[in-house]
C-alpha cells in the first residue's frame, strides 16, 4: 500500500512543493518518508431494485452510481446480515447506512434509531438526512432526541419519526427505561445504525455493549430484530470490537471504492541541542515552524496536540505571528473539548466555508464531523496510538490534490521509539480495540438497569456471568423482588441516573469569568480532569486567552476566573500513592519477585509549577489544596529482596533512582505490548506496605514523601523493599493486569532492551525520564541504575 | 467523588473460605452452585459498600385471600384484592354535600358530559420517576351509581396479579365518558399506560380528562401556599383526616409488605387513597361553584375569567368580571373594560378607563385618547388625553394637532 518516498516533480501541486521544500532544507530532521499513491474509484451501478424516489434524490446531488462499498454495504442490508464499514473519512460511509434505512422507511414504514458518540454529529446527520429527503421529496421524517429536545416535541419525535437520532447516553438514561412510550417504534424497528464505532472501546465501550444488550432486549419485547449497521474509522479488529459489541457476527467492509489523492507522511524528530543529556527541541518548536510555513502559502493547516493545554499554547505562538491586527478576521483557531458547544459549532461552519486557515485541536476534532478539506495536518506529538495516528492524519486530503502529514515526535519514549523505527511505524497495524462487557462492576450496574426496564424471567441470560447470582445479590439489597420465576424492580430510585457510560464523571465544573463584574460561562471541566486543570492560581486557556482561577467551588462544581496578563503559564504536579491489598498469583526469581492483585490507590496533586512564555524558565511555584482521588484497582508489581538491592547499590538514593527509571521504561513499554491507551495504565514507585511514595524532585533526584506527603530520607527507614507498580487505571480493573503479568518475562526484557540501546549517555526522556542534573554532579549514571534494577527484575545471576 | 466512595467503600477482606462446615460435609460434594454464589458476592462486596437494607425476614407474603378478609374485600384472582365500599350521596364529606355530585358541571377546560359518565381515578405507586420500574400497585376508581359514590379499590398482593387488575378494571375503563384525577393527566395515566402495555393488556384510556389540579391551580395558586390535593381538601371542602398515613410513607409500606409480609399499615394505604378519591368526587362541584363565583369562594377572579376566554366563552368571561368588578384589581379591570369594549359597551368601557386613568394607568389613557380620536370626534379630548402619554406617542399628537387645525 505505501511505499517510500521518490522524487516526483509536481509543478502545479503547492502540497507537493511544501513537501519537497521541507525534505530538503530539514533533511537531518526527517527520519522517515512515505507516500500513499493516489486511488482510483471503484464504481458500481444503483441498485435494480432502488426506489425511484430515491434515485431522484441521489441524482439531484450529482450522484449517479455508487462507490463499491456502498454498493456492498446495500446488498448486505439486503440479504439481512449485520456488518462494520471501515472505510476513510469524506468515502462516502453515510450512503453505506442512509440508503438501506431510507428504502424500507418508505416502501414498509420501518423505522431506525441512529447513534452518534457526540450532539454534534447527530445534527449533523440529521442535516443530512434533510437534504435527501428534500431532493427527493421522500417524506421521511428524521428527528434528534437527546438532552436538548424540548418536552413537548419529544412526544411527536416518539410516535412520528421514522429515523431517530440520539446518543449512547440518551439511550441509556431517557429512552430505555421510558421504552412503552416508544411501542409504536420498537415494532417497527427495523435498523439500528451505530458511526464512529471506534469510540466504542475500554471502559466506554463496555457500557455500550451493555446498553446495546439492553436495548436488544427491550426490541425483544415488542417482538423486533433490527439489523446493526456500524460504520468505524481504521482499527486493527473492526469485525472483532462489532462482534464483541453486539455478541453476533458481523461482516466487515474494509476496502474503499472512493478515489483519493496522493498522501506525503513525514516523520520528524526534532534536533538534539544537549547531547550529554539528551535534550532536543521541543516538538512545539518544530510544529510551529512547520506550520508558518504551509499557512504562508495559503494552504489549509490542521495541528494536533495532545493536551489542551498544548493546543492553547500553539495557538498563542501562531496567532502571535497570525492574528496580530485586531482588525482582520481571525485566520487561527483553537478547537478543544472544553469550549462551549456554540463556539464549536461556529468553528466547524467556519471550517467548512474555509474559513479558517489554520486549526489546532486535540482529539475532539479527530471524530468525523465534516470539516471540509485540509491540506496540511501536523502531529504535535505521537497520538499514543497508530490508529489515533491515521485518524488524524486522515483530516488532510483532498480528492484531487496531494495532502501532507507530518508525525513531529516529542522526547517521550514511544515517540522517539516510533521515529527512530520508521519501519515500525510504517509497517505496524492499527490496535485492537477491546471492551469488557462482563466487568463485573459495569454488568452489575447495567443488570440493574435492564431490572427496571422489564423483569427477569429465570433461564434469560444477560452478560457471561451468572445472572441468577447477580440478581440474587440485588434481591438481597433490596432493590428487587423475587416472585416465583420472575424478578421485579421493587425500589423507588431510577438506577439510569447513577450511571454514566463514562468513566467516573462526577458532574462537570464550569468556568465562570467574572472580569469586570461579569457571570459569563466560558467553558466546562470534565471532573477527572479538573484538579489538574483549574486549581486556584491556575492559568486557564480559551482560544489563547490566557485566565486565572481565583476560586475554585469543588462542591458546587465551579471555577471563578479572571482574564489575566501573566506571561506565564502553569503545570500540575501529582503523586500516586499505592498499598497493596491482596495478591493474586506470584512468581519469584533468585531476589526477586513478581506478582499481580488487587490494589489501593491513592491519587494527590499537590502543587504547581509556573513556567514562562517562550523561555520555558521555572518561574514559580504554589500549592495546590483539593481532595484526594481514590480508587481500588488491580495492578502488577516488581519487587527486590532488601539484602539483594543492598548488594547491588552502593546507596538506597541511587536504587531509587533506578526504580524510579525502570518503573518509567516498563510503563511505556507495556502500554505498548498490552495494546492499551497509554492512560489506561497507571505507573508508581512506592513501598509495598505502603509507608512511602517515591516522586522525582525539580532537579531530576528521586526522592521519598511519607503518608502525609512530606519527604523523608531513604536512609532513615528500616527495611528497604521499593515496588515499581503498573495498575490499571479504572475503579475494579479494565482487565490489563492479568495480561500484562502472562507477559511479564517479555515486558522486561523489552524495558532492558530500550533503556539499553538508547543513544543517550545517563538518562533522557526517552528512555529512564528526564534528567536535569549532570552525570558528573551525581556521580553514577540513572540510565545505568535503571539497567541494573531491570536486570535484577529479570532474575539473572548477579555478576 | 462521593458516588466513587459509596461504590468502593471499604474492603471486606473476605477470602472465600466457607465458613466453619458440620464434621459431616463432605468437601468432595460441595455444590457447586453455593460455592461460586459466594465467590461472585465476595467479589462484588470487595468492591463495593455492603448492603444497608435490613436482613430478610423469612415470613411469607400473604395471600390475596388472607388480605381480601383483613381488608374487607374479594379477591378475584391470585395476586389482587378488590375492595368496595359505597358512600351515600345524601350525606356530606366534610362540608360539601355529596348531592351536588349529580348535578351538571361547567368547567371550562372540561368535557360536557352528564356525571354518570365521570371516572374518578387515584393511584398509589412505588415512585415517582413513571419510568417502566414504577409499579401502580393501588388502582382506586370511583363513580356515581344512582344514590351513592360506589368506590372501587384494586390492589395488588403480588406482581402477578398485575394483569388479572387491567381485566377487573376494564369494564368501569370502558364505560367512562371522561376521567377526573388530580394530576393524572402528567402521572397517573401515562402510568397506566405503561403498565399495560408491559403486561399485554389493551385498556380504553384515551379519553377526554379533566385534571382538577389545573383548575385548582388556575383558582388559587396566587392564593395559596402550595395546590396538593390535600391542601384543597382541608381549605375547601373542609374535611380533616384522622391518623392518615402521609403520601411519602406509602411506597416503602408497600415494599415492606411484598418483600417481608409485613401487613399491619396495609389498611391505612386503602384508607387514605379512599379519601384521596371521596376528596377529589367532592372538589369537582365545588370548582364548578368556583368558577360560577369565584368571589365568594376567595380565588382569583381575572385567572377563572381568562380560562373562559381560553375555552372561547368570551360572554361568561365578561359576566363573570361584570359581576365582580368590585372586588377586581387593576389587570382585571382592564380585562373588563377590553370586554365591554368588544361588546360595544363604550359608556361602561370607558368609566373604566377613566377610573384606571385617573390612577396612572398608560394603557387606559391611551385607549381613551384612541376613543375620543376615533369614535367621538372629540379632538380636543382626545389630544388631552395624548398630551399625559410619553414620548412614544409622539404621533398621534402630531396627528390630532393637524385635525384640530382643519
Amino acid at each position: 500500500m505505501s511505499r517510500p518516498a521518490e522524487k516526483i516533480s509536481t509543478p502545479d501541486d503547492p502540497v507537493a512543493r511544501l513537501a519537497e521544500r521541507l525534505s530538503s532544507k530539514y533533511r537531518s530532521r526527517i527520519t522517515g518518508e512515505l507516500v500513499v499513491p493516489p486511488r482510483n474509484g471503484r464504481y458500481a451501478d444503483l441498485p435494480a431494485d432502488l426506489d425511484r424516489r430515491l434515485q431522484q434524490a441521489l441524482a439531484a446531488r450529482g450522484i449517479q452510481r455508487l462507490y463499491s462499498h456502498q454498493a456492498e454495504a446495500w446488498r448486505l442490508a439486503r440479504e439481512g446480515r449485520h456488518f462494520v464499514v471501515v472505510t476513510p473519512t469524506a468515502s462516502g460511509k453515510t450512503l453505506c447506512y442512509n440508503l438501506p434505512v431510507l428504502q424500507s422507511a418508505m416502501q414498509a414504514q420501518a423505522k431506525a434509531l441512529y447513534l452518534f458518540p457526540t450532539k454534534a454529529l447527530s445534527q449533523d446527520q440529521v442535516a443530512e438526512i434533510l437534504e435527501l429527503n428534500q431532493a427527493g421529496d421522500l417524506g421521511v421524517k428524521a428527528f434528534t432526541f437527546d438532552g436538548d429536545t424540548p418536552g413537548d416535541a419529544r412526544k411527536a419525535v416518539r410516535t412520528r419519526g421514522d429515523i431517530v437520532v440520539s446518543n449512547p447516553d440518551m439511550l441509556h438514561q431517557g429512552i430505555l427505561p421510558h421504552h412503552t412510550k416508544w411501542a409504536q417504534f420498537f415494532e417497527n424497528l427495523r435498523y439500528v445504525v451505530i458511526d464512529e464505532m471506534h469510540t466504542y472501546r475500554g471502559v466506554f465501550g463496555s457500557h455500550v455493549a451493555n446498553v446495546i444488550r439492553r436495548l436488544r432486549r427491550v426490541c425483544r419485547f415488542y417482538g423486533a430484530e433490527p439489523l446493526f449497521i456500524f460504520a468505524s474509522a481504521t482499527i486493527a479488529n473492526p469485525a472483532e470490537l462489532a462482534g464483541a459489541l453486539l455478541e453476533e457476527e458481523v461482516t466487515a467492509i474494509t476496502e474503499s471504492g472512493a478515489p483519493a489523492g496522493e498522501k506525503r507522511l513525514l516523520l520528524w524528530n526534532p534536533p538534539v541541542i544537549n547531547p550529554d543529556l539528551g535534550i532536543r527541541a521541543s516538538a512545539r518548536s518544530q510544529t510551529t515552524r512547520i506550520a508558518r510555513a504551509a499557512v504562508k502559502t495559503r494552504l489549509k493547516t490542521i495541528l494536533f496536540a495532545q493536551s489542551r493545554l498544548m493546543v492553547e499554547v500553539l495557538t498563542k505562538y501562531l496567532k502571535d505571528v497570525f492574528d496580530r491586527d485586531p482588525r482582520k478576521p481571525a485566520r487561527v483557531f483553537a478547537y478543544r473539548g472544553g469550549y462551549l458547544p456554540t463556539e464549536r459549532r461556529a468553528t466547524e461552519q467556519k471550517l467548512r466555508k474555509g474559513d479558517i486557515d489554520c486549526v489546532i485541536a486535540t482529539s475532539a476534532l479527530e471524530l468525523g464531523v465534516d470539516i471540509g478539506a485540509l491540506d496540511v495536518c501536523v502531529l504535535n506529538g505521537y497520538p499514543g496510538t497508530i490508529a489515533a495516528t491515521w485518524q488524524r492524519l486522515g483530516r488532510a486530503g483532498r480528492r484531487n490534490r496531494t495532502a501532507l502529514g507530518v508525525l513531529v515526535a516529542s522526547s517521550a519514549p514511544l515517540d522517539q521509539y516510533i521515529v527512530r523505527n520508521p519501519e515500525f511505524f510504517l509497517g505496524a497495524s492499527p490496535e485492537h480495540a477491546r471492551i469488557d462487557p462482563d466487568q463485573l462492576l459495569i454488568l452489575l450496574d447495567h443488570v440493574r438497569c435492564a431490572a427496571f426496564e422489564l423483569p427477569f424471567n429465570a433461564g434469560e441470560k444477560f452478560g457471561r456471568e451468572n445472572l441468577l447470582e447477580l440478581l440474587e445479590y440485588l434481591a438481597e439489597q433490596g432493590i428487587i423482588h423475587r416472585e416465583g420465576e420472575r424478578w421485579h424492580w421493587i425500589a423507588d430510585s431510577y438506577p439510569a441516573n447513577s450511571v454514566s457510560l463514562r468513566s467516573v464523571a462526577e458532574g462537570n465544573f464550569v468556568v465562570v469569568d467574572i472580569t469586570d463584574g461579569r457571570q459569563d460561562i466560558i467553558a466546562e471541566v470534565d471532573f477527572s480532569s479538573a484538579p489538574m486543570t483549574i486549581y486556584e492560581g491556575a492559568i486557564y486557556m480559551v482560544q489563547a486567552n490566557p485566565y486565572q482561577v481565583e476560586k475554585l467551588d469543588w462542591e458546587g462544581r465551579k471555577a471563578f476566573v479572571r482574564r489575566t496578563r501573566a506571561d506565564y503559564y502553569t503545570d500540575a504536579i501529582d503523586y500516586t500513592k499505592l498499598k497493596i491489598l491482596d495478591d493474586f498469583a506470584r512468581d519469584s526469581a533468585p531476589g526477586a519477585e513478581c506478582a499481580r492483585g488487587e490494589v489501593h490507590v491513592v491519587r494527590r496533586i499537590a502543587g504547581y509549577k509556573k513556567i514562562r512564555y517562550y523561555t520555558h524558565e521555572n518561574v514559580g511555584y504554589g500549592n495546590i489544596n483539593l481532595p484526594d482521588q481514590e480508587m481500588h484497582t488491580t495492578a502488577v508489581w516488581w519487587q527486590i529482596e532488601p539484602e539483594v538491592l543492598e548488594r547491588a547499590f552502593p546507596s538506597r538514593q541511587q536504587a531509587l533512582d533506578g526504580f524510579l527509571g525502570a518503573a518509567y521504561a516498563l510503563h511505556h513499554v507495556a502500554a505498548l505490548r498490552t495494546m492499551s491507551e497509554p492512560h489506561d495504565l497507571g505507573r508508581a514507585v512506592g513501598d509495598g506496605d505502603a509507608r512511602w511514595f517515591a516522586t522525582v524532585d525539580a532537579s531530576g533526584r528521586g526522592q521519598i514523601r511519607g503518608d502525609d506527603g512530606k519527604v523523608i530520607t531513604v536512609d532513615s527507614q528500616g527495611r528497604f523493599r521499593p515496588a515499581v507498580f503498573l495498575y490499571d487505571n479504572y475503579p475494579g480493573g479494565v482487565g490489563l493486569s492479568a495480561p500484562l503479568y502472562e507477559q511479564r518475562h517479555d515486558v522486561v526484557q523489552a524495558a532492558q532492551t530500550l533503556v539499553d540501546a538508547c543513544d543517550c549517555r545517563f538518562g533522557c526522556p526517552s528512555c529512564v525520564g528526564p534528567i536535569l542534573a549532570s552525570d558528573e554532579e551525581r556521580g553514577y549514571s540513572p540510565k545505568a541504575a535503571a539497567l541494573r534494577v531491570l536486570e535484577l527484575f529479570h532474575g539473572r545471576a548477579q555478576d | 467523588m462521593a458516588g466513587l466512595k459509596t461504590r468502593l467503600g471499604l474492603l471486606q477482606k473476605e477470602r472465600g473460605l466457607p465458613p466453619a462446615a458440620p464434621a459431616s460435609a463432605p468437601a468432595t460434594h460441595a455444590a457447586p452452585a453455593s460455592s461460586s454464589v459466594k465467590r461472585l458476592a465476595d467479589r462484588l462486596r470487595d468492591l463495593r459498600a455492603p448492603s444497608a437494607a435490613p436482613p430478610r425476614a423469612a415470613r411469607a407474603v400473604p395471600s390475596a385471600e388472607e388480605m381480601a378478609e383483613r381488608l374487607g374485600g374479594v379477591a378475584i384472582a391470585p395476586g389482587l384484592v378488590q375492595v368496595e365500599r359505597r358512600v351515600p350521596l345524601d350525606g356530606r364529606h366534610g362540608k360539601q354535600p355529596l348531592a351536588a355530585l349529580r348535578d351538571a358541571v361547567d368547567l371550562p377546560d372540561a368535557p360536557t358530559a352528564a356525571p354518570h359518565g365521570w371516572l374518578f381515578l387515584d393511584t398509589e405507586t412505588s415512585g415517582l420517576s413513571g419510568g417502566t420500574g414504577t409499579v401502580a400497585f393501588l388502582l382506586g376508581l370511583a363513580r356515581v351509581e344512582e344514590q351513592e359514590l360506589v368506590v372501587r379499590q384494586f390492589m395488588l398482593t403480588a406482581f402477578a396479579g398485575e394483569p388479572a387488575l387491567f381485566e377487573a378494571a376494564k369494564s368501569w375503563f370502558d364505560e367512562a365518558e371522561a376521567f377526573v384525577s388530580f394530576n393524572g393527566k402528567a402521572f397517573d395515566l401515562p402510568l397506566l399506560a405503561t403498565r399495560a402495555r408491559l403486561n399485554g393488556r389493551a385498556v380504553a384510556l384515551d379519553k377526554p380528562h379533566l385534571d382538577l389540579l389545573h383548575a385548582t391551580r388556575r383558582a388559587f395558586a396566587s392564593r395559596w401556599d402550595d395546590c396538593r390535593l390535600a391542601t384543597a381538601e382541608r381549605r375547601l371542602i373542609r374535611f380533616e383526616r384522622e391518623h392518615d398515613l402521609p403520601g411519602a410513607l406509602v411506597p416503602e409500606v408497600w415494599f415492606a409488605f411484598v418483600q417481608r409480609g409485613e401487613i399491619a399499615r396495609i389498611p391505612a394505604v386503602l384508607e387514605h387513597n379512599h379519601w384521596d378519591l371521596v376528596s377529589l368526587a367532592a372538589l369537582l362541584p365545588i370548582l364548578h361553584a368556583v368558577h360560577q363565583a369565584p368571589g365568594a369562594w376567595e380565588s382569583d377572579i381575572l385567572a377563572v375569567a381568562r380560562s373562559f376566554l381560553r375555552s372561547g366563552d368570551g360572554l361568561r368571561a365578561y359576566r363573570l368580571l361584570a359581576e365582580h368588578e368590585a372586588m377586581l384589581t387593576p389587570d382585571g379591570l382592564r380585562e373588563l373594560a377590553w370586554l365591554y369594549r368588544r361588546r360595544g359597551d363604550w359608556q361602561q368601557a370607558c368609566a373604566l378607563w377613566s377610573r384606571l386613568a385617573a390612577e396612572g394607568c398608560v394603557e387606559s389613557i391611551e385607549r381613551l385618547a384612541k376613543y375620543h380620536e376615533h369614535v367621538t370626534g372629540d379632538f380636543v379630548a382626545a389630544l388631552e388625553y395624548a398630551n399625559r402619554l410619553g414620548d412614544a406617542h409622539e404621533a398621534r399628537r402630531a396627528r390630532l394637532l393637524r385635525r384640530l387645525r382643519d
